[in-house]
């Protein structure tokens, strides 16, 4: 027997319709996912893809039209399934006039914890956010990187199985993003499933075992990082002192780019072996080589190739129904 | 009923809070103590237009009070998505509908016995004890106040506040005036007018019956079966709201 998958999307449609004019907007096509428990898993796509849709599918905050999402083989519809996870909303929002202790109570009763459980547990939690337990100001006087640990702590309230997180870095400054990455680095070592969406591909680089891309509703590439990477092109980069050898026509034909920068060139080159052979015309002409550096792909351009450099904001425009994605 | 009694709660301490609705809650008592100076120019009318005075007070504020919070109640927390992370547990919608009607409830109470309490304060500086009629009157006007937030409630859970507070202002108003729509009816000739308002006068709600303050002045005693009956009403007419409301709120997209 197979252990149920922590997120099992398949088929899942959603057509948004809206104004007198009954405009149908299409948010998600036929989308299939499968994460395994204990995955920390990006769900990457740009503003407008359908992320947010999908998410609010699968905490019942919507309804597909067609398809099914199953959480731990509990259908999405199913209050059971909600016991499994945990939700960060994209920039949390919270009630202007509790404090964050009094918030975290109410939401750890609805989550079915017990009232002497909390009083413990709200504490420590707000410690471990960063976030003084003894604070009593009302969270309407919270700044948006407060709200946010705000919305990590009432996820880590029931200790779930599953953690969904929409934009989790939303609203943080460098700091916050970092202490966000190790935070979802440790809850994978923890044996969590993290589901996380962003729209800023380096941070999914950063944290994710394995990646989905998503463009216009619709699955375009998913797979292990490392794999999906590894497929993607290598370039080499060399930086030469001046800009005169980006002039040189002798040079021409072996680097794919060269650009000034200050009073550098930089070269950009596909293969090793044209690195070698500009490398070696460079020394023979007595050009000052600076540095030498190898230029893995990373996501984004990944996501540039798959999407065939397309305007990601186009994407925008067809799943704005959704809003705010 | 922990999950329910905690939204009730919350609720309840996030409005009472809520710097608008103690300004409101402050306004009313003001208005209510006026009564002194209206009073004052009343002569031997004095108990009489203290008790008029503050049994509008206390319904006028009462019913304002409710259509602001009830329209508010479910698209506040829709419109600033508050309600996310408490709909992503495992909680029924129903129970969030039925939590948030119960905190809206005691907010009102408070409005009402605020006011009650300051009437009867004021009539008994004129040396005037609290009647049992009196009792009933506030009794009543409590409950339509109740039956006033079920309607801003129930179009809260499919349309606008704005529409919201305007259906039930114009449903408030409606039913207070359902003679003038029997008298209009009897005069009616044409058959299909005449069924029309027919059936508009069992649809809108009767809250005449709720109206006491013009007895309460003129001491017509009021038997507890006609309270007893208004209170059902009340508690019938109010509940298929509410529920109607949890059914509507179940099917809708938080999108």
């Amino acid at each position: 027997m197979t252990a149920d998958a922590a997120i099992e999307i398949a088929g899942l449609g959603k057509t948004f319709i809206s104004g007198l004019r009954r405009r149908r907007t299409v948010a998600l096509r036929e989308l299939d996912l499968t994460v395994a428990p204990g995955e920390i898993f990006g769900f990457l796509g740009p503003n407008g893809a359908g992320k947010t849709t999908a998410i609010k599918i699968l905490v019942d905050l919507i309804r597909a039209d067609s398809g099914s999402a199953r959480i731990f083989g509990i259908s999405s519809r199913d209050r059971r399934a909600r016991r499994r996870l945990a939700y960060l909303p994209e920039l949390p929002n919270f009630y202007d006039y509790l404090n964050a202790r009094e918030l975290l109570q109410h939401l750890g009763r609805l989550s079915g914890l017990e009232h002497n459980f909390l009083r413990g547990r709200v504490p420590r939690l707000l410690e471990k956010v960063g976030l003084d337990p003894g604070d009593r100001r009302p969270l309407r006087k919270y700044s948006k990187g407060m709200l946010q640990r705000v919305g990590i702590a009432q996820a880590m309230l029931a200790d779930p199985d599953l953690y969904i997180l929409d934009e989790p870095m939303g609203g943080l400054d460098p700091l916050g993003r970092r202490w966000m990455k190790e935070l979802i680095a440790e809850l994978g070592r923890q044996g969590k499933t993290v589901f996380f969406s962003s729209h800023v591909l380096a941070e999914a680089e950063a944290v994710c075992s394995r990646v989905a891309f998503i463009h216009r509703g619709r699955l375009i590439a998913q797979g292990q990082l490392n794999e999906l990477l590894s497929g993607g092109r290598q370039e080499w980069e060399i930086v030469v002192a001046g800009t005169k050898a980006g002039n040189d026509p002798s040079l021409r034909q072996l680097y794919h780019q060269a650009r000034s920068s200050g009073s550098e060139t930089v070269f950009t080159l596909g293969s090793e072996h044209d690195q070698q052979r500009l490398l070696q015309a460079l020394l023979e002409k007595g050009q000052r080589v600076i540095s030498l550096n190898r230029r893995h792909a990373s996501l984004e351009d990944l996501f540039v190739r798959l999407v065939g450099g397309e305007s990601p904001a186009a994407g925008s425009g067809q799943v704005g129904g959704s809003g705010g994605n | 009923m922990g999950k329910l009694l905690s939204t009730t709660s919350v609720t309840f301490r996030e409005s009472i809070r809520n710097r608008t609705v103690l300004a409101i809650l402050l306004l009313a008592l003001g208005f209510a103590a006026s009564a002194l100076v209206l009073a004052a120019m009343a002569q031997d009318q004095r108990v009489r237009v203290i008790t008029d005075w503050g049994l509008f007070c206390l319904s006028a504020f009462g019913v304002g009070l409710a259509i602001i919070l009830g329209v508010n109640l479910l698209q506040k927390e829709i419109g600033r998505k508050t309600l996310y992370v408490v709909l992503s547990r495992p909680l029924a919608r129903w129970q969030y509908v039925l939590g948030k009607f119960l905190g809206e409830l005691g907010v009102l109470a408070v409005e009402v016995v605020l006011l009650a309490l300051a009437l009867v304060v004021m009539l008994a500086c004129e040396g005037q004890p609290v009647s049992g009629l009196l009792l009933k009157a506030m009794l009543l006007y409590a409950a339509e106040i109740a039956l006033v937030a079920a309607w801003a409630l129930f179009f809260s859970s499919f349309s606008s506040p704005y529409l919201s507070g305007f259906f039930t202002l114009g449903l408030f108003v409606a039913g207070r005036s359902l003679e003038v729509l029997q008298h209009l009816i009897d005069k009616v000739a044409v058959p299909w007018i005449h069924a029309l308002l027919q059936g508009l006068f069992y649809l809108l709600p009767d809250l005449a019956a709720f109206n006491l303050a013009p007895r309460v002045v003129n001491d017509i005693a009021v038997p507890a079966g006609e309270v007893a009956a208004a209170l059902a009403y009340a508690t019938g007419y109010g509940s298929l709201l509410v529920f109607l409301s949890c059914l509507l709120f179940s099917r809708r997209e938080l999108a």
